[in-house]
């Protein structure tokens, strides 16, 4: 088995547009990782380390970010407000008539859609940037900034996250397909050295059947999802024209997926579910009760621990996938091909 | 049939994202949770990826007849 792995690694990289794309690719994460640690002025790293370690939702909002927010970059923010941008007109698709023609037009309506998201994501940015302070503010990990430091603040933030939108657009153009998630995949296995040095350093010798429980669940998991992303119903193609030596057959085949979408309505769907207790946190700090008490609700019923949040956030992943593979796979659209 | 499908891959989609934060519940380590999710985008990024290179290197195979 791990011989035909190196076989195929060592082809893809003899093949010359292969070695090419990973080249390219390769420099961009590099670009990435290395613009993510370079850190925004006015902040106690060590409060906000702590802050980080004790909230799921905050570690969570992490990994979307590209693993950038937890020493709060210039990238903190990172690929955030695009999903969300992407989200929204995604969504807005369904309910304006004139972006819903954009979306059929193909690809020059994708083209115009990738432009209003990208203008959609700057304004994003701002309000997420402003947020963040917000929240910061709040846990006492940021000091009371003047106007102009935290105008600064909020356009580097809006700053770091065009560019890294710009860095995941070349790599979708240069390098491998879907530069965004592969910015999002690098995030989460950076982070995945430190998670485990974490880990192993709270290890104590009864915990060894967790330990052992943890890793079987891991590894149930990953092959779940293989099972699922490779799972595919090959449907017969019959050709009018073509006939083999049999007589009419079949001579290729359409594979339909069962996960036709791939990690979009994946990555579609956490930033979502995130959302609200992310507006709870932020409202919990105003000083008005009411408001401070639904907020606290919310965040308590959108704890990633909690039954609810669970529920919906296993909806939304189900409702995104649906959509997306409709909009993905068009039977219509496959049938002129 | 591609509706019947997309609602056993959505349902099972969805299932794999929530089920380790139900396993945290029973077993109490905190950062499980995170792991889930992480664990279904890094495999579907890996498999999209190697997807990817496969293609490539079919269309470079039919590059080398035409040549």
């Amino acid at each position: 088995m791990f011989q035909s792995i190196i076989h195929f690694f060592s082809k893809a990289i003899k093949t010359p547009s292969i070695r090419k794309k990973i080249i390219i690719t390769a420099i961009i994460l590099i670009v990435f990782r290395l613009a993510g640690h370079i850190p925004a002025a006015g902040i106690d790293r060590t409060t906000l380390t702590a802050l980080f370690l004790g909230s799921p939702l905050l570690s969570l909002l992490d990994v979307f970010s590209g693993g950038t927010l937890a020493n709060f970059s210039i990238l903190a923010l990172g690929l955030n407000p695009y999903i969300n941008a992407s989200i929204i007109l995604q969504l807005m698709g369904y309910v304006v008539p004139s972006l819903e023609a954009l979306q059929k037009e193909g690809e020059y309506g994708q083209e115009k859609i990738n432009q209003y998201t990208r203008l959609l994501t700057v304004p994003l940015a701002a309000m997420q940037a402003f947020g963040m302070y917000a929240l910061l503010k709040g846990q006492n990990v940021i000091s009371d900034l003047d106007p102009l430091s935290l105008l600064a603040l909020v356009i580097t933030m809006t700053a770091g996250t065009v560019f890294a939108v710009w860095l995941g657009e070349l790599i979708t153009e240069y390098g491998f397909k879907n530069g965004v998630s592969l910015l999002i995949f690098t995030g989460i296995v950076a982070r995945l050295p430190i998670t485990l040095s974490q880990s192993a350093s709270v290890f104590q010798s009864q915990d060894i059947l967790k330990v052992i429980l943890f890793l079987v669940i891991s590894i149930v998991i990953v092959g779940l999802v293989i099972f699922i992303s490779e799972a595919a119903r090959q449907i017969p193609i019959h050709y009018a024209k073509r006939r083999t030596e049999s007589g009419l057959g079949a001579t290729s085949y359409i594979p339909l997926r069962l996960n036709q979408a791939g990690v979009i309505p994946i990555i579609f769907a956490v930033s979502l579910v995130l959302l609200p207790s992310l507006l709870g946190q932020f409202l919990a700090n105003i000083p008005n009760p009411v408001v401070a008490d639904i907020a606290r609700t919310i965040s308590t019923a959108f704890n990633p621990e909690s039954i609810s949040y669970n529920i919906i956030y296993f909806f939304l992943v189900f409702c995104f996938t649906s959509f997306y593979t409709t909009d993905v796979f068009n039977p219509d659209k496959i049938s002129e091909h | 049939m591609l509706s019947q499908l997309t609602v056993v891959g959505g349902v099972f989609l969805g299932l794999v994202a929530v089920l380790p934060s139900f396993f945290t519940k029973f077993i109490g380590a905190s950062n499980l949770a995170i792991g889930g999710t992480s664990i279904l985008i890094v495999v579907s990024v890996a498999l999209e990826l190697i997807r990817e290179i496969k293609g490539e290197m079919v269309m470079g195979k039919y590059e080398g007849f035409l040549k």
